[in-house]
């Protein structure tokens, strides 16, 4: 009796794994096909995007930053080497102190 | 030669004016992938089951002598929260219990003439309302997705009411309150699954064009059907014959829904038809352990497989329910190995 509730058991058990097997097999197929859709568009879009697009287009960040660069590095060159310069680095003609 | 004053202050507040000039467009970035982590969308189904349990613990919350109660309190104290899927199809359940409970009463109030007209119009308004938040037009691969199981429920619900319309000119009351309950289960899915398929449709996920979306789902889905079909033709040396044969059938459903222009689920077929034929070419196993290695094996390429999808803000694959549900499988899987465990070791 024993032998054939535990011989029931198994083939239940291989049933069920076999079933476990066959649907993550198609669940990862189904996962995989969904980001090949992601990809796929992406590069549609990237094709799309390339054709069109002048090299030299910029944002209005872009603009900022340069703008930004353009005016601030030489107002803070200005700034530490010229205006505040003596403050910060004590300059001394004549060479050693005495 | 010269020596540093202390006063470092203004050349610090300077220096920090130029860092911020010039990759402010650099920090543009990083914020908004900020915003995007805390969007939480590993587990799609959430958003689903919270839609529905919003609105029946309306309906519970006032009177708890309704059936499927119990169910909804099961959910509700997360009995199932492993698997939000499977506590929404629970849910719907009890909206369909509701619904014959309360076809049942109006019975005894109005008579089944009265009735039957009555829940007539309600569903007709119901169809009515989807059908207008089915002309948004879908910006994201994962609303696409929703829109799609979306639709196809809205469609299953359309069927059984026009059935449910031609019964009630017959006069045939009982199959008129039957085709009507099962057209309110299919548009109560198709309700839930069209407000993710909105909140799906705006950032964080990446906008596109309907059609470009449309056009690459049409091309992957054409060309796993020709791929899986090619491989059809050639099966003297499956293990499985009939994987082989539910293959074909699966494939038959693809390409159906490919000449009907549901390219989703054209896919999803494919899929499934590509992963069981391929799944047919195994042996079968006669040993228990070697079965449940097998199981576990393929479980952990699934699962990593869907942790790509979890991550990805575009994409949801919601069509996985449909393929019965395989974490269901893996859970007897797991209590299986368990009670192996016990017994050998």
């Amino acid at each position: 009796m024993q032998d054939a509730s535990s011989e029931e058991e198994d083939f239940a058990a291989i049933l069920l794994a076999d079933a476990a097997s066959q649907t993550a097999l198609i669940a990862a197929e189904q996962a995989k096909q969904a980001l090949r859709i992601v990809v796929e568009v992406e590069s549609l879009e990237n094709v799309g995007e390339g054709e069109g697009e002048s090299l030299w287009e910029i944002s209005i960040w872009d603009l900022i930053a340069f703008i930004g660069g353009l005016v601030a590095i030489p107002v803070a060159i200005y700034l530490i080497f010229i205006k505040y310069g003596g403050k910060i680095f004590k300059f001394k003609r004549g060479g050693r102190r005495k | 030669m010269f020596r540093m004053d202390l006063d470092r202050k203004s050349v610090f507040t300077f220096a920090i004016l130029i860092l911020f000039a010039q990759f402010i467009s650099l920090t543009y970035f990083p914020v908004s992938t900020i915003v995007n982590e805390k969007f939480d969308s590993r587990d799609t189904y959430h958003s689903l089951l919270n839609f529905r349990l919003s609105r029946l613990s309306n309906i519970y919350e006032v009177n708890s002598s309704l059936p499927g109660y119990e169910t909804y309190m099961e959910v509700l104290n997360g009995t199932y929260s492993n698997c939000s899927i499977y506590s929404w199809i629970l849910l719907m359940d009890c909206e369909r219990a509701i619904f014959t409970w309360n076809i049942t009463t109006l019975i005894k109030d109005f008579g089944e003439n009265e009735t039957a007209s009555l829940t007539l119009n309600l569903i007709k308004e119901k169809l009515h309302n989807i059908e207008e938040y089915l002309q948004e037009t879908p910006k994201t691969i994962a609303c696409v997705e929703w829109f799609s199981l979306a639709k196809r429920n809205f469609n299953y619900g359309q069927r059984y009411f026009s059935w449910a319309e031609e019964a009630y000119g017959r006069g045939d009351f009982n199959a008129t309150f039957a085709f009507l309950t099962q057209s309110y289960a299919y548009l109560c899915k198709a309700e839930d699954e069209l407000k993710v398929a909105l909140e799906r449709n705006m950032e964080p996920a990446s906008i596109h064009e309907q059609s470009e979306i449309e056009h690459v789902m049409e091309k992957l889905s054409l060309s796993l059907i020709n791929e899986v079909n090619n491989s059809l033709k050639n099966t003297a040396n499956v293990e499985r014959t009939d994987l082989a044969n539910y293959s074909k059938r699966v494939l038959t459903t693809a390409k159906w829904y490919h000449d009907n222009e549901s390219y989703c689920f054209a896919l999803m077929y494919a899929a499934e038809a590509k992963a069981t034929l391929k799944y047919a070419h195994l042996p079968t196993l006669a040993n228990r352990s070697e079965a449940l290695k097998r199981a576990e094996k393929f479980v952990k390429w699934a699962e990593e497989n869907l942790t790509k999808v979890y991550f990805d803000l575009n994409v949801d694959a919601p069509w996985r329910s449909t393929t019965l549900n395989w974490r269901n499988y893996i859970c007897k899987m797991l209590r299986a190995r368990r009670r192996i465990s016990q017994q050998f070791f």
